[in-house]
């Protein structure tokens, strides 16, 4: 059967990675033994193979793989094992879901009114001060009537 | 396993499942089933292969005079059989009654009844009086029955009345052919003409037997109420036969008019739709019969209407209209399934809110939730809040319950007859507790004959000294002169020490005339006796009041880092001659603070307030202390010893109240004396406690939030406070946050939003993600939650 192969640097997470391949070439392979299709173990020509290689696309089963653990045999074949990526695989089903949106890296979507736990504190702090915009305590006690003498009786208003 | 679909759910007959579609509602169209192209899917439960859902469709509608009308209505993609229709009308921002279409073909659909224009108060039908005890005469009902051979036979009970009709001009009168006049038996005939207007030809008649009845509700009377007793017994529903019994005793001296509906206005019941019935009771003494009343069992005739008042939403009589229409929604038995209808909230509110009929509901608006168990008895719901949340419950619910269960529902309960309103938050006029600005109580003055306060600068209050200190050339002279002294203006003799009359002498930080109303200047002053005081001549002003005021300025509290951040800041405010209190930044954030000060000028003392005019436009009090703004001076050694006394006791005092709690507030006059001061002298005087109580005291107060506590700082006392700060500041301080310049991209920041998937980019963590939908094994969609879950970068 023949497959895609190449590589991909993105973000495992990366949900839909089918346009990063790069590199990407045709390769032919058999399938080693009985496999699970998740983890399916290509048997191939190690001339064929690049050690960079990462990721690979199969035609027939519509999936795509991660590539690891490369065993050579004889030193004519090789396997490599693939790892099934569910997220690249079903990326146009996951696309068209509904869910609620805890997170993103999108500040148009955030809310910044809600508290994030993640965001980590330094122990040290900053002070700012800030006055008010007046003080009436500005009194000039050398001519201001700033004394209250209160009297028995007095001649009161 | 039951599923329930839910809304919006449109079924697609082709594709013979329910698919979530987007659809915008048209506001006008007469209704077909190929216009009724935007309908709201209400709950459903399949029916066996089938599922029958109840759709809610919304439109407006022109000829009946209705604005709006909402239909429930069965929908399975076969012949629809029955519909429900609440219709808005705008001339009286209204909902108004509700009435049954039925069709046997989906192409036609007949009404049942008419539509009420008003509502009239409905009888609860839990609100059976058992008449045989009322002590009041009543009348039983009088009925005719249609039987199946097309006889009429008469039902009545108890022939206390009977129509002068026979059974055929029955007919003909709820035909719409002949008015009636109904006679009392063995009584005269009532004086009223029962004319009544009835749709009720619009149902065509089966043929089946059924009884007819005649029922009124809701009454008013006039006249001598108090004195013109009612009662009305009876009820509806499916254990009772719908009918009212009433009866009427005028005590009164003069007549009492009854009106045979609550708004004086054409009422309707069960398609018969009859004018505002009067009947003046006679003030006779003797108890009088007023009136008949027939109805129409909802077991006689199923398409029966059932009013329906958004206010009365969760009243036994949505429980009746519920019940039937849960019989719509599907037909499988009750004992298999539960049935649930959803509302969007807007649809039934008091319509007073509601200009319009809204085009379109969504995920995010509420919803209510009506469940009925498997006897059919409605639970009702609380307001569920953002549908967005109650779909994916909705999604997987099953029964037994899962994720939703009877236990989610609030039991129906009675609501007492009187619409009750919905909740409304007060309206910020009503505003009121804390927003207080301090204001000078005009008229607390010094009037009061015993006391006279005098504002004196410096330079007076030195001359004023040398009046009583000096110029006297020995103790004979000073004996002669001031202790046996006699007034050089009256010529009095004092025998007493002048300095008697002296209560209390203070420094103020800030002109007297600053705080408060003086006279003007150049004022003689009097001690002692009014009849013959001592005259001295000085240039005193004097104080008006007690109490002053001073507006001690405002603060825009600025956003340190403009999101959630700004709210969990440690906000003080320093208060001269007060000291700080802490402020909640959640409180203050993004509004103005303002600072107040009030005085009593008998102590000194001083009340400082923070008030903020918050950013929602409300004004609150944020803090408030006490203090001491007027700084005692000595005059004499006595009153130097009290002076410090009262300085030195406040700090014991104080001390002690730390421990064990101050026990009052500073208050008015006396507040110096007992020393109880409350809030920043507590704190200032922490140094006086041991270190290890004070750092514990103060960790208690502020929690967990700061491992370092805030600065509390400290207001001084007499003169020495003069020295401090002179201006009210805030404080505040932040933790230094460490995010990386990458922190978005790796982590994410909170969201609160209901998406869909492929609308998101960058990096998004999703929770409640149906993915039943991906088309693969168990094992992979968990993977996918899991990974949704974790995180994605899309």
């Amino acid at each position: 059967m023949q497959i895609e192969i190449g590589t991909v640097d993105a973000d495992p997470r990366t949900l839909d990675k089918s346009g990063l391949m790069r590199n990407v070439r045709p390769l032919q392979v058999q399938i080693d033994k009985n496999c699970n299709i998740k983890k399916p173990v290509f048997l191939l020509d190690i001339s064929g193979y690049n050690t960079a290689a990462n990721y690979c696309y199969v035609r027939g089963w519509n999936a795509y793989y991660f590539l690891s653990e490369p065993v050579v045999m004889d030193g004519v074949r090789c396997t490599v094992t693939g790892t099934l990526d569910p997220l690249t695989t079903y990326a146009d089903g996951i696309k068209n879901l509904t869910g609620y949106l805890v997170r993103t890296e999108d500040t148009a979507r955030s809310n910044k009114f809600v508290h994030d736990p993640h965001m980590p504190a330094q122990e040290n702090r900053k002070c700012r001060s800030y006055d008010f915009n007046r003080s009436p305590f500005t009194a000039n006690y050398a001519n201001d009537a700033v004394y209250i003498l209160t009297v028995i009786g007095g001649n009161h208003s | 396993m039951i599923k329930a679909d839910f809304y919006p759910t449109r079924y697609t007959a082709t594709a013979g499942k329910y698919t979530d579609e987007a659809f915008t509602i048209a506001n006008s169209g007469e209704y077909t089933p190929e216009n009724f192209a935007n309908p709201y899917m209400m709950g459903y439960i399949p029916a066996g292969e089938v599922p029958v859902p109840l759709i809610l469709s919304n439109w407006t509608v022109d000829g009946d005079g209705e604005d709006r009308v909402i239909h429930f209505r069965r929908a399975n993609n076969e012949n629809m059989l029955w519909g429900l229709s609440m219709a808005y009308v705008s001339n009286n921002s209204s909902w108004d009654g509700a009435h049954f279409y039925y069709s046997s073909n989906d192409a036609t659909w007949k009404r049942v009844t008419g539509l009420t224009t008003r509502f009239s108060y409905f009888i609860n039908e839990t609100e059976v009086i058992n008449y045989q005890n009322s002590g009041y005469y009543t009348i039983s009902y009088v009925s005719v029955k249609h039987n199946q051979d097309g006889t009429w036979s008469d039902n009545t009970i108890n022939n206390l009345f009977k129509i002068s009709k026979n059974a055929e001009e029955i007919r003909k009168f709820i035909a719409g052919e002949e008015n009636w006049t109904l006679q009392i038996a063995g009584q005269n005939t009532l004086d009223v003409n029962y004319s009544m207007v009835n749709d009720y030809g619009m149902l065509e008649y089966d043929g089946g037997d059924y009884t007819i009845y005649f029922c009124f509700y809701g009454f008013t009377q006039s006249g001598a109420p108090s004195s013109c007793a009612l009662s009305v017994t009876g009820g509806r529903g499916s254990s009772l036969t719908p009918f009212f019994k009433f009866s009427a005793t005028n005590t009164n001296t003069q007549d009492a008019t009854i009106c045979f509906t609550a708004s004086n206005a054409p009422g309707e019941f069960n398609g018969i739709t009859y004018n505002t019935i009067t009947h003046t009771i006679s003030s006779s003494l003797q108890p009088k019969y007023n009136g008949m009343f027939l109805g129409i069992t909802d077991s006689d005739l199923p398409e029966s209407e059932i009013p329906y008042d958004p206010n009365r939403y969760k009243s036994n009589v949505y429980k009746q209209f519920f019940m039937y229409a849960s019989n719509i929604i599907s037909a499988i038995p009750l004992t298999e399934a539960y049935k649930y209808i959803c509302i969007p909230n807007k649809f039934y509110k008091n319509a007073t809110s509601m200009s319009n009929v809204p085009a379109s509901a969504s995920y995010n608006e509420n919803y209510t939730v009506a469940l009925f168990d498997k006897s059919n008895k409605p639970l009702w719901t609380r307001a569920t809040g953002s549908f967005a949340s109650l779909l994916p419950k909705l999604q997987i619910w099953q029964y037994p319950g899962t994720d939703i269960s009877e236990n989610d529902f609030d039991p129906g309960h009675i609501i007492p007859p009187s619409p009750r309103p919905d909740p409304v938050p007060p309206d910020d006029d009503e505003n009121g507790g804390d927003d207080y600005e301090p204001n000078d109580p005009a008229g607390l003055g010094v009037g009061t004959g015993f006391t006279t306060m005098y504002a004196i600068r410096s330079a007076h209050l030195r001359e004023l000294g040398n009046k009583l200190w000096t110029g006297f050339t020995d103790i004979n002279d000073y004996i002669n002169n001031f202790i046996f002294a006699v007034d050089p203006n009256t010529g009095s003799v004092n025998f007493a020490d002048i300095m008697q009359f002296f209560i209390s002498l203070r420094a103020y930080p800030c002109p007297i005339s600053a705080m408060t109303s003086t006279s003007a200047g150049g004022q003689d002053m009097y001690i002692g006796s009014g009849a013959a005081p001592i005259h001295l001549n000085t240039n005193f002003s004097i104080v008006d009041e007690y109490i002053g005021t001073i507006n001690a300025g405002e603060l825009e509290v600025p956003f340190w880092f403009g999101d959630y951040r700004d709210y969990s800041l440690e906000c003080i405010v320093y208060l001269p001659y007060c000291g700080t209190a802490e402020l909640n930044a959640a409180d203050i954030m993004g509004g103005k603070l303002s600072a107040f000060y009030t005085v009593d000028f008998c102590t000194g003392a001083c009340m400082a307030y923070v008030l903020c005019d918050t950013w929602d436009g409300t004004r609150i009090r944020v803090a408030s202390l006490s203090g001491q703004l007027g700084a005692d001076l000595p005059m004499t050694a006595t009153n130097a010893g009290q002076v410090a006394a009262r300085m030195y006791g406040d700090r014991i005092n104080v001390a002690e109240n730390i421990l064990g709690g101050v026990k009052s507030a500073v208050t008015g006059i006396g507040a110096v004396a007992s020393g109880n001061f409350a809030g920043a002298v507590r704190q200032g005087f922490d140094a006086f406690i041991s270190p290890a109580l004070n750092e514990e005291r103060l960790k208690s107060q502020m929690g967990t939030r700061s491992a370092i506590a805030a600065p509390m700082l400290s207001a001084g006392r007499g003169l020495a406070s003069f020295t401090d700060a002179k201006t009210v500041f805030l404080q505040i301080r932040s933790p230094i946050y460490a995010a990386p310049s990458n922190y978005n991209a790796a982590v994410g920041q909170p969201a609160t939003d209901a998406v869909t998937i492929g609308d998101c980019s960058g990096f998004c963590q999703f929770i409640n993600v149906d993915v039943s939908g991906i088309t693969t094994d168990a094992e992979d969609q968990r993977a996918i939650r899991q990974a949704l879950e974790s995180g994605v970068i899309i």
